[in-house]
């Protein structure tokens, strides 16, 4: 066969299957990065909240009002802002290797390179998730209960920060910078909203401050869905967040660099 | 949406590339036809890859304008995609994909359907002879390896403007050899145009209808092989060997401004005019004895682009800082 047959013979696929084409295949290989390291990916998920919730155990003890925040705190700790640092590291990554060299000339949305990599480490954190369930109300006895509530928050909340990490990653000058300023900026999201510590502990600025970070209304969803009620409010405001975080990807990321 | 000219796919003009400093691209104009392989030499740091980082969208350029297929891409970025495929001097692929995902993942992102992905993938591994590699993870293969498939993944779609920029490094031979073929069938049989940058001259020459040479950030060279190596051809080089175990007296060969290329070879670039002479010159030298024998040589691209990068390059920009 010719170049110029195999040329002719070329199908091109219709906008809309492409579209969705395209997703899928941008997912499965963001999942890809699994097949060498998948071990250590769990182990990363697992290890991180389980010891925090070890260690909050063994100060707070089996206050069960206390001991929810500590494990809806490590639910909202890994999906919105682990999402967020993994999307700052893997965008910084792809940066230095070049990697938007290489996305930049197919025809792809940056939208969806963002929501591939947010969803495989949104899956990814789901057993870790499960994993804290069952801890909570199994070992340590507290009055948690599964609500449909918690799945889709858990689903929705990584993508709600993820214009932040596509910015840390973009706008770091590599991986190293990237990861060091995902560090930095986790434990500010983390420790300015009522995530581990009641809203009537915060002081009065920081109870403001929380209302422009989608990590409060994460932590107030899951705390609602462990005691059994569905918060729709919560949820709405985090897919207010994640509609922004996607507007603000499509609109003004840009690959190019200056 | 410009007036194009029916041949003309790409046009730079007055482009500016600017960092902290300095110039990466200054002042630059270029026109890339349909159907045409343009070769892009320089020396390192002359400004090639900078432009074709632009050309491709990754780089915003300071200032001037690209227009590809009549469109210029500041305004109508999304013919970038639609036009252009594009291989970087440092190649990204998914290392954690097979062979055959990586490619046909990218056939895919481009559009074919899944038939025609898999067909092309197949056909082009199959001609650069790695298709037992088609299941192996990418992160086990070697550089060269690693470079071939991610040519296989820039080409696959055929689109109308291919960018290569250093596409042989860490190739071997053969698989050089398999690349360039493609890429003459590539521009004869559906007319895609190719920017090539490559330091690989000699091998390029039998390939590009024309030759930009880029130094300092501007096109200082642009023309047909047979155009430059013109420009060059009043030069041609006396290569002369001598005997491994004679020691010719260094004051001999300076004597005669000859270079040394090797332990037993010397080579003099001369004018044609004056040929005649210095062949009797040397043959009447104290040399003369020690000579084993002696060549004629009349310029390569690879010489006429040697002999472009050593004229003083002087525009009045004082090192276009």
């Amino acid at each position: 066969m010719t170049i110029k047959e195999l040329k002719s013979n070329a199908l091109y696929r219709s906008q809309n299957k492409l579209k969705l084409l395209n997703q899928w295949v941008l997912i499965k290989s963001a999942f890809a990065d699994l097949r060498l390291n998948w071990k250590f990916s769990f182990l990363v998920v697992l290890i991180s909240p389980i010891s925090f919730l070890a260690f909050l155990y063994i100060f707070v003890g089996d206050n069960n009002n206390y001991m929810i925040y500590a494990l809806s705190g490590n639910m909202v700790m890994s999906m919105v802002t682990g999402t967020m640092l993994s999307l700052g590291q893997e965008f910084g990554v792809l940066k230095e290797i070049r990697g938007f060299d290489f996305y930049a000339v197919l025809p792809i949305r940056r939208f969806n390179l963002v929501v591939a990599y947010v969803t495989k480490a949104t899956i990814i954190g789901l057993p870790s998730y499960l994993i804290i369930f069952l801890i909570g109300k199994y070992l340590l006895k507290l009055d948690v209960y599964f609500n449909i509530s918690l799945l889709l928050v858990l689903l929705i909340a990584g993508y709600s920060l993820s214009a932040v990490g596509v910015f840390i990653g973009l706008r770091s000058r590599d991986a190293k910078q990237a990861n060091i300023i995902t560090q930095i900026v986790q434990p500010i999201i983390v420790f300015v909203s009522p995530v581990f510590i009641p809203e009537s502990a915060l002081p009065p600025l920081l109870l403001y401050i929380a209302h422009i970070f989608p990590t409060r209304y994460a932590a107030i969803a899951i705390r609602n869905a462990l005691e059994g009620s569905f918060d729709w409010i919560s949820i709405l405001v985090l897919c207010v967040f994640c509609l922004i975080s996607f507007i603000w990807i499509e609109k003004h990321m840009d690959w190019r660099i200056n | 949406m410009y007036l194009k000219d029916e041949k003309t796919l790409l046009q730079v003009v007055g482009l500016y590339k600017k960092y902290d400093d300095y110039y990466a691209n200054y002042d630059l104009n270029l026109s890339l036809f349909e159907g045409e392989i343009l070769g892009l030499l320089g020396p390192n740091g002359a400004g090639k890859t900078t432009l074709v980082r632009q050309i491709s969208g990754i780089l915003k350029p300071s200032a001037g304008e690209i227009i590809i297929d009549g469109y210029n891409i500041e305004d109508c970025p999304e013919i970038i995609p639609k036009t252009i495929c594009s291989m970087g001097q440092l190649v990204y692929t998914h290392r954690n994909l097979t062979v055959y995902e990586h490619i046909y993942y990218t056939g895919i992102l481009r559009g074919l359907s899944t038939k025609s992905a898999d067909e092309q993938s197949i056909y082009l591994l199959e001609r650069f002879n790695i298709l037992n590699l088609k299941n192996r993870i990418i992160d086990t293969l070697s550089g060269g390896e690693i470079r071939i498939i991610s040519f296989i993944a820039t080409i696959i779609g055929f689109r109308k403007l291919i960018i290569l920029d250093e596409p042989t490094n860490d190739m071997d031979p053969e698989h050089r050899s398999i690349l360039w073929k493609l890429l003459k069938e590539i521009r004869d049989e559906i007319q895609s145009s190719i920017l090539l940058v490559t330091h690989n001259v000699a091998e390029a020459e039998s390939l590009v209808d024309r030759v930009a040479i880029i130094q300092k950030g501007q096109i200082t060279h642009l023309g047909t092989p047979k155009e430059l190596i013109s420009k060059a051809s009043n030069m041609c080089r006396i290569v002369f060997s001598v005997y491994h175990d004679i020691a010719i007296p260094q004051h001999s060969i300076e004597n005669l401004g000859a270079v040394k290329v090797d332990s037993t070879t010397y080579q003099i670039v001369v004018a044609r005019e004056v040929l005649k002479e210095r062949i009797k010159e040397i043959l009447t030298s104290d040399i003369n004895p020690y000579i084993r024998d002696i060549q004629i040589l009349l310029p390569s691209l690879a010489d006429a682009y040697l002999y472009s990068v050593s004229e003083k390059y002087d525009n009045g920009e004082e090192g276009l800082v």
